[in-house]
């Protein structure tokens, strides 16, 4: 019998759906005895007692603090470790090796300074003396600030003339500073109150050779920094750890100066960023240094061979300045003339400067006519033509550089009217770049008596000034060491401020608090 | 004569709108999640029993729940996470609902979107929670660390939040790899890897993006299936991924509405089930080809998409399908509910044989 294509059609449906009909039925059954199933192993689910917490991995991102924990709490018990022997423990002292341990106390020391300047543990001791100013000294020396080092050094002394390592200091920083001369003298200080401090000699070698060899004309900076890495690591620094840059502080040069006169406006800005105030404090300390030591040649001889005209016994703080800048001028004077071969290693404490001075009188005379008072010497342009009179600086820009600055202040300290114009000019924002590191106290006071002889009677607005010379850097430090004196003319101001100016009271308090008023 | 069938075995009416269903592992049993009319959450527990399905516990929280995973939980414990309206991400314990073990309110608006892996035997490395919600927000979660996300994907600075519509894990395959895919309502998807805590991939499929899933999260990535607002869903080949094209795509229109979810089978992961806004349901296959990536003119290694094929298709509701769960114990089982407040049990038969 045929079957019909509908009929194979239905069929194959009954087919199908039968198909279909057991497979669920299969399915059905299946899913009641899967039920059963999964009830039975649900109960043995929770009859069991809880699975041992599985290894899981670390909460994410949490990871790295934990890591970091971990490292700062080893680091601590590290350096514990070393563990101290009891004194009833003869074994185990037996076993000591005093040689070895003082070998590694010595080691740990040289990885711990920082700054090749570092002297000795006897440093810890007198740190307590000194802490406030030790403190910042440190870190100057090693962030190369070495003139700021130089000016807390002339503090350290003043408050103690015997207090040697704060001459070690001061070379350290003036060698820094590329005075060598000036560190020299220091370092034979030191020889004077403690004959046998080594560091002492050795770097007075040092830089005796160092000397010689500028006036050879051979390369100066590669000698200096090597000696300077050896002398402080001598034993424990393998020649490849050492330090090859030579740590030192870059002038900033101006283009289109002759380099003589730049040299020494360099030194000139040097050495003005020490206040009167310092200077003043450095005289006592010279004369209290005198009295403590009789042998003062040194100093006697190369004002003598300076300052022919000058009488030694009539030093007042006012010389200073002029003596220390003449000897300052020795450097350059003796480098370009590459004379004094004479100098011997030995160490005759005047023999470099009386010499190189006296091979050299002739220029120096020349520049000590040109200078005929005090107020003005130090301006080195002032020599070399009307560059730098009153008139030519205030028809100039405003200054833009704090180097400009120093050069015109120079000039316009002793000129009133002129400052106050000059003063005028500037910018008050100007200010923290133009002062650079720090402020001078000279220059502070200045423009407080400029602001007292003119901005009040002319009833000017110089709150901005003060605010803004506040915010120059170290301008605290400079507060500091303002005698009672000199604060009451900032006092003063303040009380004008408070009383008479329109800004408001907060303000004005909280300005007068930076300037300890 | 081979086909598949999808029987609709038992279903259950409820008083409340079902966002979600989940069943819990190990057992016959599954919860429902969703929303009472006066606003509260609604948790409900149902048990597969001879033909019909028992309601074995009932609770009413706060907030209405809007999903829901046991994915971070061991076997043991089978804790349920849940994303509520108000943007709690809670865990419970099934055995005492009264307070939950774990509460933070993770997101500024409603969790949208859940899913976690490292429990259950599921995925390699820790356990791990990801919320997408309204806010904008993707953050992963660590059951052990409370208050916190272990891993915050969010817009940047300026860029307009959009609505995070879906998340899903995948790349667990060890320890440290892991991926979230998220899909948002402009149609953006973008893939986060967790290991190197950046965006490993993005595209946009013009259309809001319903679902993301990968075929297995516990595998180094396969397949990415995501589904469309406008009657589309994409499967991306997820092996090779080419510096400038990305992925290789394969794109098929399907349901005539909105495919609200795509399912991948548990133990075929090339199978898969998407639903529609029609209340239907369609069953598909995914084919591979004979190589699954070529190397381009440049030499550059680039995938090649296979091709899905529908198996069955058929049409239980007028309301959209809003969740679907194949049940990860028996092949073939799932459960599903929909906007008529109606929950679903479904057998799919012959499903070894395709």
């Amino acid at each position: 019998m045929e079957l019909s294509k509908t009929e194979e059609k239905m069929i194959g449906l009954q087919y199908q759906m039968r198909e279909n009909q057991k497979e669920l039925q299969d399915f059905l059954s299946d899913l009641g005895s899967w039920e059963d199933e999964m009830k039975h192993k649900e109960a043995e689910l929770k009859k069991k007692p809880d699975n041992k917490p599985q290894e899981l991995p670390p909460v994410r991102n949490s990871l790295d603090k934990k890591k970091l924990k971990k490292k700062k709490k080893k680091k601590p018990e590290d350096q514990g470790k070393p563990k101290r022997i009891s004194g009833f423990d003869f074994r185990a002292w037996d076993k000591f090796d005093v040689d070895k341990a003082l070998e590694e106390v010595d080691k740990e020391e040289g990885e711990k300074s920082s700054s090749e300047y570092e002297t000795d543990e006897e440093w810890e001791a007198e740190r307590k003396k000194h802490l406030a100013n030790e403190k910042k000294n440190e870190v100057r020396l090693t962030l190369n600030r070495y003139a700021a080092a130089e000016a807390d050094c002339v503090t350290a002394i003043t408050l103690d003339p015997l207090y040697v390592k704060a001459y070690l200091r001061r070379a350290a920083a003036r060698v820094g500073l590329q005075r060598l001369p000036q560190a020299l003298e220091d370092y034979r200080r030191v020889l004077q109150l403690e004959p046998t401090n080594k560091q002492a000699k050795t770097e007075l070698e040092r830089l005796e050779k160092e000397l010689n060899r500028d006036q050879d004309g051979m390369p100066t900076a590669s000698s200096l920094e090597k000696s300077q890495t050896s002398e402080v690591k001598p034993i424990y620094k393998p020649p490849e750890q050492r330090s090859k840059k030579p740590l030192r502080r870059i002038e900033i040069e101006e283009i289109g100066v002759k380099e003589n006169t730049q040299r020494k406006e360099a030194i000139a800005k040097v050495e003005a960023a020490q206040s009167a105030v310092k200077k003043e404090l450095e005289a006592k300390d010279r004369q209290m240094f005198e009295r403590f030591t009789a042998d003062s040649v040194s100093v006697r001889q190369s004002s003598a061979a300076n300052g022919g005209d000058r009488n030694d016994g009539q030093m007042t703080p006012g010389d200073i300045p002029a003596l220390r800048n003449s000897q300052m001028q020795e450097v350059p004077a003796s480098q370009q003339n590459g004379i004094a071969q004479h100098t011997n290693a030995s160490g005759d404490s005047s023999s470099v400067n009386s010499k190189i001075s006296s091979t050299d009188s002739g220029k120096q005379n020349s520049q000590k006519q040109t200078k005929p008072s005090v107020a003005k010497p130090l301006s080195p342009r002032s020599a070399g033509g009307g560059l730098n009179s009153v008139d030519s600086i205030l028809n100039r820009e405003p200054p833009q550089t704090s180097y400009q600055f120093q050069a015109d202040f120079k000039v316009l300290k002793s000129e009133d009217e002129a400052f106050y114009a000059y003063l005028k000019r500037i910018d008050p924002s100007q200010y923290s770049k133009l002062f650079g590191q720090s402020l001078e106290a000279v220059v502070l006071l200045k423009i407080v008596d400029a602001i007292q002889r003119h901005f009040i009677p002319a009833k000017e607005d110089f709150f901005q000034h003060l605010k803004n010379l506040s915010e120059v850097k170290r301008f605290s430090m400079t507060v500091m060491f303002l005698s009672a004196k000199e604060k009451q003319g900032i006092r003063d101001i303040f009380q004008h401020l408070r009383t008479q100016s329109g800004h408001p009271q907060e303000q004005v308090e909280a300005l007068a608090k930076k300037y300890e008023v | 004569m081979e086909k598949p069938q999808i029987i609709l075995h038992i279903q259950k009416s409820v008083n409340y709108t079902l966002f979600d269903s989940k069943w819990i592992p190990c057992s016959a049993k599954f919860v429902s999640l969703g929303n009472h009319a006066k606003g509260t959450g609604a948790l409900q527990i149902y048990e597969v029993s001879h033909g019909e399905v028992n309601c074995i516990l009932n609770v009413e929280k706060s907030k209405p729940f809007k999903c829901g995973t046991f994915g971070a939980s061991s076997l043991q414990n089978r804790h349920l996470a849940t994303g509520d309206f108000d943007g709690k991400l809670q865990i419970w314990n099934l055995e005492s609902l009264d307070m939950p073990l774990y509460s933070v309110k993770g997101h500024k608006e409603i969790i949208n979107s859940i899913d976690a892996v490292g429990g259950l035997g599921i995925g390699e490395g820790a356990p791990e929670i990801v919320t997408g919600s309204r806010d904008g927000t993707v953050k992963v979660w660590d059951p052990r660390q409370k208050n916190d996300p272990v891993a915050t994907m969010e817009p940047g600075e300026g860029e307009s939040k959009r609505d995070c519509w879906t998340v899903a894990f995948g790349h667990a395959y060890n320890d440290q790899d892991r991926c979230v895919a998220a899909g948002y309502d402009n149609g953006d998807i973008k893939l986060f890897d967790l290991r190197a805590m950046s965006l490993r991939w993005e595209t946009n499929i013009k259309n809001g993006v319903c679902c993301v899933e990968f075929d297995r999260k516990d595998i180094s990535m396969n397949k990415l299936a995501a589904t469309c607002l406008e009657g589309k869903f994409h499967v991306w080949d997820m092996r090779t991924q080419h510096p400038t094209k990305g992925f290789a795509c394969v794109t098929e229109k399907a349901h005539k509405s909105t495919v609200w979810l795509a399912r991948h089978l548990p133990q075929n992961r090339d199978i898969f089930m998407t639903t529609g806004g029609n209340g239907s349901l369609n069953l598909w296959k995914y084919s591979y080809p004979a190589n699954r990536a070529t190397k381009d003119s440049e030499g550059v290694e680039t995938g090649v998409a296979g091709t899905v094929n529908l198996q069955q298709n058929v049409t239980l509701s007028t309301q959209p399908i809003s969740s679907f769960d194949w049940s990860p114990d028996k092949e073939g089982l799932a459960v599903c509910t929909s906007f008529d407040q109606t929950l679903r049990v479904i057998i799919v038969t012959k499903l070894k044989s395709i």
